[in-house]
């Protein structure tokens, strides 16, 4: 699972092509916004208060990267003019799994995602039991059949963080 | 992490899911499959790497079968 926000995204898209290569295509790339905002000040990433859009951006960067023969990614990190290889050996790329719990993750998940990655242990948003879970599923059905999209075709993984005891 | 949370009960008298006997685990395991769910990232993490390949050895033997 990475902080995307926290991340160069270029430097990031070219280690996850390599570790997909590696690993003949069996990676999985978990995405989260962070919700530390001391963190995001230790590392020198873009504002904490820009967290959602950053990830965004950096997501579809990352795409435009792992698929385009001459990629072009706009936003603060403009660039353009240049290879990026090797690709990702999974087409169109590995699966990108988004974290969060909130509205605004479930509509992350519904325009970028491959999976919902959801915690267990938010307090905002709990979702430990598996009655919770069943309503975050169906919020995110909703969520998808209203922007025009098959629930059918997000996978559903859940991050468990508290010991299994 | 930085210390272990309490695992069993709630204050509101819920089971956190995958916590509990080996039975309840399973019920757990089960139950979110029929809501959709299609993988798990468990946590094993405790203060000893002992402790933890015990509670690993554990699952695989005593939860993971009643799955199947």
């Amino acid at each position: 699972m990475l902080v995307v926000p926290q991340r160069q995204p270029v430097l990031t898209a070219k280690m996850l092509a390599t570790i997909d290569v590696l690993s003949q295509g069996r990676l999985i790339v978990g995405c989260g916004v962070g919700w530390l905002k001391e963190e995001f000040e230790a590392v020198g990433a873009p504002p904490f208060a820009d967290r959602g859009r950053v990830t965004d951006e950096f997501i579809d960067a990352f795409k435009v990267l792992w698929t385009e023969e001459a990629p072009v990614v706009h936003g603060v990190h403009a660039l353009r003019g240049f290879d990026f290889c090797p690709k990702p050996v999974r087409k169109p790329h590995p699966p990108i799994w988004i974290g969060g719990e909130s509205p605004v993750a479930l509509r992350r998940v519904v325009r970028a995602g491959d999976g919902w990655y959801p915690a267990s242990n938010n307090p905002h948003y709990r979702l430990d039991t598996a009655a919770r879970i069943k309503a975050g599923v169906g919020d995110l059905g909703r969520t998808a059949e209203a922007a025009g999209r098959d629930p059918g075709s997000i996978d559903v993984a859940l991050l468990v963080l508290w010991p299994v005891n | 992490m930085a210390g272990e949370l309490s695992t069993h009960g709630r204050t509101d008298g819920e089971r956190r899911l995958l916590t509990g006997s080996s039975e309840a685990m399973a019920d757990d395991i089960a139950a979110l499959e029929e809501a959709g769910v299609r993988h798990l990232c468990l946590t094993f993490q405790t203060a000893t790497v002992t402790e933890t390949l015990e509670r690993m050895q554990r699952f695989a033997e005593e939860v993971m079968p009643l799955t199947r």
